[in-house]
């Protein structure tokens, strides 16, 4: 029970930094990463949120490797 | 193919497809609805919902899964390939709610987080058939989330194609899941041979097509293997292989060509032969099921062009494949399958006039 009990606010953690990043993510990020992705709408922003929520470690390395 | 991102690349077709997918899903809630009245009539309004979702999200997940070998078994399939994805985020919606209120339902009663009374409330998990299948659709429902968010063209792009293929291969993994999830819920709480039934049916259904449809690729990929192996005529240079007769490939059409393991698509058009890789940037399409389009290379999934000269995406876009030398000699073609590096201009082999007058005489 315990063991389960962190492992769910462990995830709990994970969405809510997740959803810290995207915010950040959609914003500025995705145009820092793609040419494609500046002036997008903000529908299209919105669409990008739940994906950049749940992949916030791999974007967040790539947005400091490759972002410009 | 936007310069810019759109949230959805709206066509026609896409509004049709649309349309009857909502009416799909319409009617069948509806119709479930109707048919659970008479049958349960007892059933709370909650129960009903989820049993209507759950059974139209499974049924929708086998519909996105028997379409990709349906697909390569016969080619009027292809529009339901073109929009799968809008199919599989309905299908993940639905999914969802089944999940939504299956946790409201069952786990926000007590003191006790729901997702943590999601994984404690039954805790055989040493038994194969008391195992808690709940917990295999939350993981399931994961997946198919992963999946939905990532469905978008930005991220087949940013996540790099063969990365965003594996994750978006999870859709196997998730099907396991939701069939053992399905299976251990119809024995632990229904006992509907009926349902087992289906549900058996639908394996059977999603496991065959994809054998007949691998059997069917597996025999086209060993037509598409030459006969011949490097080449022995002395006027011939090295490294070039033959591959076919000119008239063996239809005008602006291609013959799809494996070749010491590079999967190329050979393309006649006027009299002219070029050859790229057969996979499109996008989403692996076949390039050689596609045709010469307003002089570029059509993809026949989602209409990514190319140019068969030099495998470059015409401006402003930005997608390239690799491209390969073909040279002519009578009426016969060779490649040699030694790919350049994406975009790189080759010269199209010419077919001469002479064999092209014959090869009109012969047809």
């Amino acid at each position: 029970m315990e063991t389960i009990r962190f492992l769910v606010n462990v995830f709990y953690l994970y969405l809510l930094a997740g959803a810290v990043f995207a915010a950040l993510f959609v914003w500025r990020g995705a145009a820092a990463l793609d040419e494609a992705a500046k002036g997008i709408s903000w529908k299209t922003r919105a669409l990008l949120f739940p994906g950049s929520a749940a992949l916030w470690p791999v974007l967040l390395r790539k947005w400091l490797k490759d972002g410009h | 193919m936007s310069v810019i991102y759109d949230p959805v690349h709206w066509t026609p077709h896409k509004n049709v497809y649309d349309k009857i997918l909502l009416a799909f899903v319409g009617l069948y809630l509806v119709l479930f609805g109707a048919l659970e009245a008479i049958l349960h009539p007892q059933v709370t309004a909650e129960t009903l919902v989820i049993r209507a979702t759950g059974t139209l999200a499974f049924l929708m997940l086998h519909i996105i899964l028997c379409i990709g070998p349906l697909c390569r078994l016969d080619k009027r399939f292809l529009p339901l390939l073109y929009n799968r994805r809008h199919l599989g985020v309905t299908m993940f919606l639905i999914g969802l709610t089944h999940g939504v209120f299956n946790i409201v339902q069952f786990h926000t009663q007590g003191n006790v987080d729901p997702l943590v009374s999601l994984f404690v409330s039954n805790t055989h998990y040493g038994s194969l058939v008391r195992f808690p299948f709940q917990s295999l659709g939350f993981f399931a429902l994961i997946i198919l989330f992963l999946m939905a968010a990532t469905s978008h063209d930005f991220w087949l792009k940013n996540l790099t194609p063969p990365a965003w293929k594996v994750l978006h291969m999870g859709v196997y993994a998730a099907y396991a899941m939701i069939v053992m999830h399905v299976m251990l819920g119809v024995i632990q709480l229904e006992k509907s041979p009926v349902l087992i039934g289906l549900t058996g049916l639908g394996m059977f259904s999603v496991i065959g097509l994809h054998v007949v449809a691998a059997w069917k690729q597996m025999k086209k990929d060993q037509a598409a293997r030459p006969s011949g192996v490097h080449c022995p005529i002395s006027n011939i240079p090295q490294g070039f292989v033959y591959a076919c007769e000119v008239a063996d490939i239809p005008d602006n059409r291609a013959k799809m060509l494996i070749i010491h393991s590079e999967n190329i698509a050979l393309f006649k058009y006027g009299n002219k032969l070029s050859a790229v890789h057969n996979l499109c940037k996008h989403q692996n399409g076949p390039l050689s099921e596609g045709k010469i389009i307003d002089g570029c290379i059509t993809c026949p999934w989602h209409g990514y062009q190319y140019r068969p000269e030099d495998g470059q995406s015409p401006p402003p876009f930005k997608e390239m494949v690799c491209t390969y030398d073909v040279m002519v000699e009578g009426t016969k073609v060779y490649v040699n399958p030694q790919p350049y590096p994406e975009g790189t201009a080759r010269p199209p082999a010419t077919i001469h006039s002479s064999w092209k007058s014959l090869e009109v005489i012969s047809q």
